[in-house]
């Protein structure tokens, strides 16, 4: 018995003693810089999905493609986390300088890393590469600051709501045009009511940001006009503007737009209601378009949304705006190698191959070449080319992104509140103020 | 002993219990042998059919043999760090006289402290702490792991360690035993129970862990289980039925470990304490 | 005992245990309130601000709610989890065939990892989908249907028992093991005393038990004042943060709001008060105890 217990602490202790030899064997060095693997400069690309093959299957055919062409030259691989995690990680990797060498980051997070020096200004990118500028067709003002060109748009985002034909001629309802006022859409909400089906899926459980389609309802209150005197403290988001506008927000919750349970269901959930035919209308963007062509095929309709009568501000507006930027890491300025392997597939990311292989997985890229096109079975890809079809301009940025993540948040709260009936519109601007006031 | 009647009623009353508990635990197989638009769209039926495809799904996206290589490593070697210490550490402020009491109750009340905080407050300080002693992948999660697990081993190891009467220890210093004899032949045999509920628990969590690893592991090749349920949720979509999957994928060997271990509470203890 | 208690050994014997916990422990919460002074986004460089967090906490009404909320599931958690999980500790610590087979089900509930327990819990929850409304619908009482979750009142109740569901088989574990160590002579010497069943758990069981019965309380309080995945999972503490609870809410304004110093000033409260609750309860047992 006491032999046996003093062999199992001793090999307790032996184990212990090994694991901390490991520990100091392995703490030494491992840099994770780009190096030289069999020839080719390397350099990580770090996204903020777990898996991009299957969540991000477009940039992960591109860089596959990227891989293939420059095959024992240049090679990327992905730092893959999902997005709560990579936000973190960025922030870490920031603060001990272990950034990858481009990263995707929320649009409202990359001025502050801008701010903080670790991001390297594109400009000259730019103007090596014309072709890609005008290309990119101004698509690339939203990510300049003092600090020059700190980030490209990762994609390019057209947002709206999507609605399933089937679902309005059952309810005898006829479809959504550029020139539905709000009046007409609270009278389409009631009768597709009344037909047993969801008007609109929205969720809000861990999915404030999945409000794209009311992005164009702020654009068309003036969003773009306010927004720089509001940030500057000169104007209140308690305004007469965004007032009539959150009172809007109020109006479609009321007619029952809504499914009753949004506050317990994601933006997945709500997806599911719109691909089942449960719901008739969903708010969303060009991401989810193959889910749509698989489930809803060619009864899927897009829409910019309902016009407003009671304001001043253009009502032409369409909604095709950057998505969040990729970045480059500064120190990547310091190392001619892995500069030029950084140009080089930011030359093929916005060339025309990488814009072909966007159009095939049904996502716009944030380029513009005349030769690219969707297919006739890219059902909702098309419907959105037609409502572009339109030529309205689109605002520089969508609303959401033009401000700080905690304003943001803020923003995304004040709106479900009011839809979900929490809040009256001015109690919902002023929590947006608060916040404002406390980001400074 | 117990009469008939009695004996029926804790029957019934046990069976009645399990199965509410079990209940939950149950629903997750069946869904995982759902689509994902059977799991959102109707609940609460059974399944179509036998549907395999969740499983081989999660097979075929995650790479389970290197899932769980690296979570039994980090298992095993922050396992072996924590007991080997805090056993050491509650032996002292459990049966070592002191002069001055207070400054037991002082040490006990600051380990006992970290219960407290929750683990996502230290993401941020640890990372850098772990980066400052140039801890990388799967050991920047060890000590984390030790240290959190710390609190918790001192209240169940002192306060089991304290009701075991006093007099084995007079007794085996008169024997002349040592104070490692004493620690490791006498006191450690006769703790065994709370040394297996310790054990359970210790593991339980760093097989579960998500925000330190998530924080902490770059490569993917360092992953540990508690990252396979990102692999399915990305920030357009997300496959319940592949969460589910894998979820009961990595629940298997944690059943088959507590079967193990659970055996060895009731051993531990009815192999008698008072040998000594 | 005396000539084995040497300075030397007790000084080595707790360095190992005091050196991992004060560097991985004690210095990222000595950083973490540092920072809760501070304005810091988690890029860049942190901006002293004196108590400016602490200030507006005060005026933050969610800071309320929350605190509301928390309290609310402290309370019911507390209350369901000692109770009960010492009765049905009672009930298995038998001799009965099958028990062995119904402590490892009971304790499966710990095992499953805690986003899954959410989703599980929202198909029973979920107003629209959920079994209890459902079930409420079918026999005819519609009228008893509630927003057990996203709702203005019942979620932080409701989280309270998904809690007492997932903790229950841990806290019946440690039950267990500190029955066991009651000395089998003494209660066969309350059973030839003639003691009812009642009288031998109230002045025998509990007083020896006392040591297992605060190690269970203090890990109930510990562990409300730390429930997050479950909130997250159920409801997001939503809807408009009104299900929110001190851990939630204090994520969201670090990592979704990117208020690094707000989010570790409210972090820094809700550690307090539970080492506060977790000091009065120890006080207040201390007294009895005498």
């Amino acid at each position: 018995m006491k032999t046996r217990t003093l062999k199992r602490l001793l090999s307790v202790v032996m184990a212990g003693t090994m694991a901390a030899g490991l520990l100091a064997g392995c703490s030494g060095g491992k840099k994770e810089e780009a190096k030289a693997d069999g020839g080719a400069t390397t350099i990580k690309f770090g996204i903020h999905v777990a898996n991009p093959q299957e969540q991000e299957a477009v940039t992960y055919n591109i860089v596959q493609a990227f891989n293939e062409k420059y095959d024992g030259k240049y090679k990327v691989e992905f730092e893959a986390s999902d997005k709560e995690s990579h936000s973190k990680n960025m922030k870490l990797e920031a603060s001990d300088g272990t950034l990858p060498q481009i990263f995707w980051l929320d649009a409202s997070e990359a001025p502050e890393y801008s701010d903080s020096g670790v991001l390297m200004d594109l400009s000259d990118f730019l103007s090596e590469n014309a072709d890609i500028q005008t290309a990119l067709g101004g698509m690339e003002n939203a990510f300049q600051d003092d600090n020059g060109q700190y980030g490209l748009p990762y994609q390019c985002n057209v947002q709206g709501i999507f609605y399933n034909k089937d679902l309005f001629d059952k309810a005898g309802v006829e479809y959504p045009t550029n020139d539905t006022t709000y009046e007409d859409f609270i009278g389409m909400i009631k009768k597709l009511k009344e037909s047993d089906v969801t008007p609109l899926s929205i969720g809000s459980k861990n999915s404030a940001y999945a409000m794209w389609e009311f992005n164009e309802t702020l654009a068309r209150y003036g969003w773009a006009e306010n927004i720089d005197s509001i940030l500057s403290g000169e104007k209140k988001f308690n305004n007469e503007d965004l007032t009539a506008c959150f009172e809007k927000l109020k109006g479609i919750a009321e007619a029952g737009a809504f499914p009753e349970n949004m506050a317990t269901i994601e933006y997945f959930d709500a997806k599911q209601l719109f691909n089942e035919g449960k719901a008739a209308m969903f708010g969303t963007g060009q991401w989810d378009c193959a889910e749509f062509d698989e489930n809803i095929g060619e009864n899927v309709g897009f829409w910019w949304g309902p016009k407003f009568t009671d304001t001043d501000y253009n009502q032409d507006i369409a909604m095709k705006v950057p998505s969040a930027p990729i970045v480059v890491n500064a120190e990547v300025a310091d190392d001619d190698a892995v500069k030029e392997a950084v140009f080089e597939f930011l030359k093929f990311y916005y060339g025309e191959d990488a814009a072909k292989i966007s159009y095939e997985g049904s996502i716009f890229p944030a380029t513009n070449y005349s030769d690219v096109a969707a297919t006739d079975t890219q059902y909702s890809m098309n419907a959105m080319l037609e409502a572009l079809g339109a030529g309205w301009e689109s605002p520089e940025a969508a609303p959401d992104l033009t401000v700080v993540s905690a304003v943001q948040e803020a923003l995304y709260n004040s709106m479900f509140g009011v839809m979900q009936g929490t809040y009256e519109p001015a109690e919902a601007l002023d929590k947006i103020d608060e916040a404002l006031s406390y980001s400074k | 002993m117990i009469n008939k009647k009695k004996k029926t009623a804790m029957y019934i009353l046990m069976v009645l219990i399990t199965l509410l508990v079990v209940f939950p635990f149950i629903w997750m197989l069946v869904l995982s042998f759902k689509t994902n638009s059977e799991i959102l769209s109707a609940p609460l039926s059974l399944p179509n059919s036998l549907n395999v495809e969740n499983y081989r799904n999660a097979f075929k996206t995650l790479d389970f043999l290197s899932l769980y290589g690296n979570t039994l490593f980090v298992c095993v070697i922050s396992l072996v760090i924590e007991l080997i210490i805090t056993f050491f550490s509650s032996f002292v402020l459990s049966r070592m006289e002191f002069k001055n009491r207070k400054v037991v109750s002082l040490i006990y009340g600051f380990l006992i402290m970290g219960l407290s905080i929750s683990p996502f407050i230290l993401l941020f300080p640890v990372y850098k702490i772990n980066v400052a002693f140039g801890l990388r992948g799967l050991f920047a999660l060890i000590f984390p792991y030790v240290a959190t697990s710390i609190s918790f081993n001192t209240l169940l190891l002192v306060g089991y360690l304290k009701s075991l009467p006093t007099e084995i220890d007079e007794a085996a210093v008169i024997d002349g035993c040592s104070i490692w004899d004493l620690m490791l032949k006498v006191i450690l045999p006769m703790a065994k129970p709370v040394i297996a509920t310790i054990v359970i628990f210790n593991v339980l969590y760093i097989w579960n862990e998500y925000p330190f690893a998530s924080v902490m592991l770059r490569d993917i090749s360092d992953y540990t289980l508690s990252m396979g349920a990102s692999f399915f949720k990305g920030t357009y979509t997300v496959d319940y039925g592949g969460i589910v999957a894998s979820s009961v994928l990595i629940i298997i060997p944690e059943l088959i470990f507590y079967g193990l271990f659970q055996k060895n509470i009731v051993e531990g203890m009815t192999a008698g304490a008072v040998k000594g | 005992m005396r000539w084995l208690s040497k300075r030397r050994y007790k000084i080595g014997l707790l360095i190992p245990t005091l050196l991992v916990y004060s560097v991985f422990i004690v210095l990222p919460i000595i950083i973490a309130i540092g920072y809760s002074f501070t304005k810091y986004s988690g890029i860049g460089k942190a901006r002293f601000q004196g108590f400016q967090n602490y200030i507006r906490l005060f005026q933050d009404n969610v800071f309320w709610i929350s605190l509301k909320n928390t309290m609310i599931i402290f309370v019911l958690a507390f209350i369901l989890l000692l109770t009960l999980s010492f009765l049905i500790a009672l009930l298995l610590n038998n001799r009965l065939k099958g028990t062995d087979f119904s402590k490892a089900l009971i304790f499966s509930p710990a095992i499953i990892a805690p986003i899954i327990v959410g989703i599980i819990w929202v198909y029973i929850l979920d107003p629209n989908i959920g079994v209890i409304n459902n079930i409420l619908d079918a026999v005819g009482a519609s009228g008893l249907k509630q927003k057990w979750i996203g709702g203005e009142t019942f979620s932080p109740y409701s989280i309270a028992i998904i809690y007492f569901w997932q903790q229950l088989g841990y806290l019946v574990t440690i039950f267990i093991a500190g029955l066991k160590m009651i000395p089998e002579d003494v209660l066969e010497a309350v059973k030839i005393d003639g003691a009812s069943g009642v009288q031998k758990v109230r002045y025998v069981i509990i007083p020896m038990m006392r040591t297992t019965i605060s190690t269970v309380s203090v890990l109930i309080i510990t562990g409300v004042f730390k429930i997050f995945e479950i909130v997250q999972q159920t409801t997001g503490g939503g809807p408009n943060h009104l299900s929110e609870t001190l851990v939630t809410y204090s994520y969201s304004m670090t990592f979704s709001s990117s208020d690094y110093g707000y989010g570790m000033s409210l972090a820094t409260i809700t550690f307090l008060l539970s080492l506060l609750i977790t000091g009065i309860y120890t006080f207040l047992t201390r007294e009895k105890e005498r």
